[in-house]
């Protein structure tokens, strides 16, 4: 019988404690799920176990022996392989070869078996997504659901005995989140153990045989679903450390808005082939949603709309004035401003402190000195630190020692020092944990009663369904329906989205 | 049937567009402009003696530029290339005699061996500094060992040695090409291993690399390593051009082969590109220096056209990209 054990497991980074005394066993081929809110360690417990890092105390036991884990190499030695998030892949590969390396097939020491690899290649993602990539492209080409399925490919190519998936359904859709569950379901007829990490209770209580929780890098209870009901109101409670934070998600009330004027207002926009003649309205202090099925031009909207994507074609009206926009400082110069999809890439300088990611757009405003008055910027961002509750609060921490919710915090933060006309918002809980969402949400809230816009993509449709005053939904760039307030439930958003009752 | 949906034949269109993507097309462009405006200039241009003599010297800037290209492509860069082509003709035309040729050339081989592919590749593979600063040192270094092995230019290197270099292999193939032959088939070899794809792995993404299980330190020794048989090449041949040992002689190499790359469309920035782009760029710097010569430029204004025409050039190889950009890929 297989038997796993991480025992005491500690980890620091720094000053920060990443693990204290973490304890991690199962027995038998499980599929164990592993919970914990942003910046809780399951990352850093993954990658442990994988030989990515190396842990600074504790003990592994697989089979009852005593295990070294120093690198990925001795990791996979054992049979423990990581599908990380997005992370190993290499860009300028094609896709095969990215499933294959580090552990090609040889013919004698240094030629790869490439005809083998590419068959093999084939039949792997034949059984997890099949015709949907050519193995040939490049990795750089690919969708993130697609990297993260090579990803997972690559892992499964290794044969592991235990396979750990770091949060692999946050850049999944919906049926591809069915494909993987199948699939995993299939391993463990197989005889494989899978520690499957992710925010989604759904999906944990749905398919694990058990779950781990952490908080705060510490054990704080597991749950057997052989000996307790699949509820996920009995996981909150140990994620959060407080029952009450799900009672927060609940719609807002309705608001009138007749008499707001209207803040944007967008006239037939085109772009490329992604959108088609967009018109939208948005009026002053109102939340719009933009719903719909995965990249049906929502992101291109959002794009064009803070100037990062010029339209081909159309007008764009800003409180009845129209704009003429080339570059995404325009947008910030007329109180138009972005919450990027991709936080470490679009919307942070993750070697930089927080303090200076917080003072930086400023440059692009007009009439801002040419010397800082470093005094009055700290207090600014000591402000938005503190209204945002970011942790640890302290400015000249670097940005990648903070967790994925306190960075979202700071691109999200940084935009309260102006008063914002507009804020636009690409999915801004992707991958941050309930706490860091809920203060965002009660933020947005706060900005649009005080008569921000705000108009939010959201690829859950409960974050629109709590918190917009009217939905949009797009399908294959169009906006092919309007939901108003009264009418805005999961069902309704549903059929939309799928255009169910809707000829084609 | 679904396999083949995974996996299909590239179309005649698909292989024009995939060359048209490709990196290093633009310097294709830019060589055949240079080779056209040097027909014009130059009216036996293909002459066998004139493609022979134009490779005696092009021939140590293209195995520079494989070098230099290989390192780069392992997101590394080498500023030492130059010097360690200098310390290569400095031993071996302090030693040699006419009866010694063979040991002494493997002396040189291993020398550069140690100074360019061990002591780069440790210092920036395993002590992890930045190989702008380390290659930098290590340049000063391998030019002051080159410099107390052999002060002043000279050295003896014997007839019959240098004479090779300028022989016809079978009296229809110059024996500068005949070594860029062999070189390509030696580089069309490594192509084919692992390491070879562990090279792009880390210059692209050296952290995924490692997380793939890739010994990357090693990886980057390696590719040091690799680098070093083509700068001694280089040095080889710059030895049988000049016949004398100097250690000024390879110094322009350094930046040279790095514009060469650069030129040949392979990013600085590491896993982007591929080798035989080099080659490229260092023709199409070659051509250059050509194109100025017989264009009877006055010499006041060499340097001015020749920065010129290299500035012009890094322009047209940008012009992909730019348009990838405004397409939004």
């Amino acid at each position: 019988m297989y038997l796993f054990k991480a025992k005491n497991i500690s980890k620091r980074f720094g000053g920060v404690t990443a693990l204290s005394d973490v304890n991690f066993e199962f027995s038998g081929i499980k599929i164990c799920g592993l919970v914990g809110a942003n910046g809780s360690g399951k990352t850093t417990f993954a990658r442990i176990c994988a030989g990515i890092i190396k842990k600074d105390s504790g003990i592994f036991e697989i089979d009852g022996k005593n295990v070294e884990i120093k690198s990925p190499h001795d990791a996979k030695k054992y049979g423990i392989v990581l599908a990380h998030q997005n992370l190993s892949l290499i860009p300028d590969l094609t896709v095969w070869e990215n499933i294959f390396l580090g552990h090609e097939e040889k013919k004698g020491r240094i030629i790869p078996d490439n005809r083998n690899a590419k068959n093999s290649a084939i039949k792997i993602l034949n059984d997890l997504i099949p015709g949907e990539i050519n193995i040939n492209n490049k990795v750089s080409s690919l969708s993130p659901a697609h990297k993260q399925m090579i990803e997972i490919s690559k892992a499964l190519s290794q044969k592991p005995k235990l396979l750990i998936l770091d949060e692999p359904t946050a850049a999944l859709e919906y049926f591809h989140v069915e494909k993987l569950f199948k699939k995993i379901t299939q391993l463990k007829e197989d005889n494989i153990s899978i520690i499957f990490i992710s925010h989604r209770l759904w999906e944990i209580t749905r398919i694990c045989d058990l779950v781990f929780v952490f908080r705060d890098g510490k054990n704080t209870g597991q749950i057997d679903f052989k000996e307790q009901p699949r509820d996920e109101n009995l996981i909150i409670p140990l994620v959060t450390g407080t029952k009450s934070y799900n009672i927060e998600f609940k719609r807002k009330e309705k608001r009138n808005l007749d008499n707001a004027v209207n803040m944007v207002k967008l006239d037939e926009i085109n772009y490329k082939n992604k959108l088609n003649k967009i018109n939208l309205i948005a009026k002053k202090g109102e939340v719009i949603g933009i719903g719909g099925l995965q990249g049906q031009g929502q992101e291109e909207l959002i794009m064009i709309l803070a100037g990062a994507l010029l339209a081909d074609s159309g007008k764009y009206y800003l409180e009845g004035k129209e704009l003429k926009m080339h570059c995404p400082g325009d947008a910030i110069k007329n109180g138009i401003y972005l919450v990027p999809g991709d936080r470490q890439q679009d919307g942070l300088f993750i070697e930089h402190s927080i303090l200076r990611n917080i003072i930086y757009p400023r440059f692009s405003l007009k009439g801002e000195k040419l010397i800082l008055n470093l005094k009055n910027l700290n207090k600014i961002a000591d402000k938005i630190i503190e209204k945002t509750s970011i942790k640890p609060p302290q400015n000249d921490i670097l940005i990648k020692n903070l967790s994925g919710g306190n960075q979202q915090k700071v691109v999200f933060g940084r935009w309260l020092q102006f008063k914002p006309k507009v804020l636009l918002l690409n999915d801004p809980a992707k991958g941050i944990d309930v706490g860091a969402k809920n203060d965002l949400y009660r933020i947005v809230h706060e900005l649009s009663f005080n008569g921000t816009t705000i108009i939010l993509y959201a690829s859950s449709n409960e974050e629109l369904i709590s918190n917009c005053d009217r939905i949009f939904i797009m399908f294959e760039g169009k906006i092919v329906d309007e939901i108003k307030y009264e009418d805005i439930s999961d069902d309704k958003l549903i059929k939309s989205s799928l255009r169910v009752g809707v000829e084609s | 049937m679904i396999e083949k949906n995974n996996q299909h034949k590239l179309t005649f269109k698909e292989l024009f567009i995939n060359a048209y993507k490709d990196s290093s097309f633009p310097s294709f462009i830019i060589l055949i402009l240079l080779i056209i405006i040097n027909v014009s200039l130059q009216h036996n241009f293909f002459s066998y003696t004139n493609v022979k003599s134009n490779f005696l010297t092009f021939t140590p800037l293209i195995l520079a530029s494989i070098a230099q290209a290989i390192i780069i492509i392992s997101g590394s860069v080498d500023l030492s290339i130059g010097a360690s082509m200098s310390l290569f003709t400095v031993i071996t035309a302090s030693i040699m005699t006419d009866s010694n040729v063979i040991p002494v050339l493997i002396l040189g081989f291993i020398a550069v061996f140690i100074v360019s592919g061990f002591l780069n590749g440790i210092i920036i593979g395993k002590f992890n500094i930045s190989p702008l600063l380390a290659t930098y040192g290590t340049s000063a270094l391998i030019l002051g060992i080159a410099m107390v092995i052999l002060p002043n230019a000279g050295g003896y290197v014997p007839k019959f040695f240098y004479r090779f270099y300028q022989a016809d292999i079978l009296k229809i193939l110059p024996a500068s090409i005949f070594i860029l032959i062999i070189v390509m088939i030696i580089w069309f070899g490594i192509s084919k291993t692992v390491t070879y794809r562990y090279i792009y792995a880390i210059g692209s993404n050296r952290e995924g690399a490692y997380a793939s299980g890739i010994n990357v330190p090693n990886v980057r020794i390696v590719t040091h390593l690799i680098a070093s048989f083509f700068i001694a090449v280089a040095g080889l041949c710059m030895l049988m051009a000049t016949a004398t040992g100097d250690y000024r002689s390879g110094l322009p190499f350094s930046l040279n082969s790095i514009a060469a790359v650069v030129i040949g469309g392979i990013s600085l920035s590491g896993g982007k590109g591929n080798v035989w782009g080099a080659v490229v760029g260092a023709l199409v710097l070659g051509l250059l220096n050509n194109i100025i010569f017989f264009a009877n430029i006055s010499s006041i204004y060499q340097i001015f056209a020749k920065g010129m025409i290299i500035v012009l050039s890094l322009a047209i190889a940008a012009v992909p990209h730019i348009i990838k950009e405004k397409s939004g890929i």
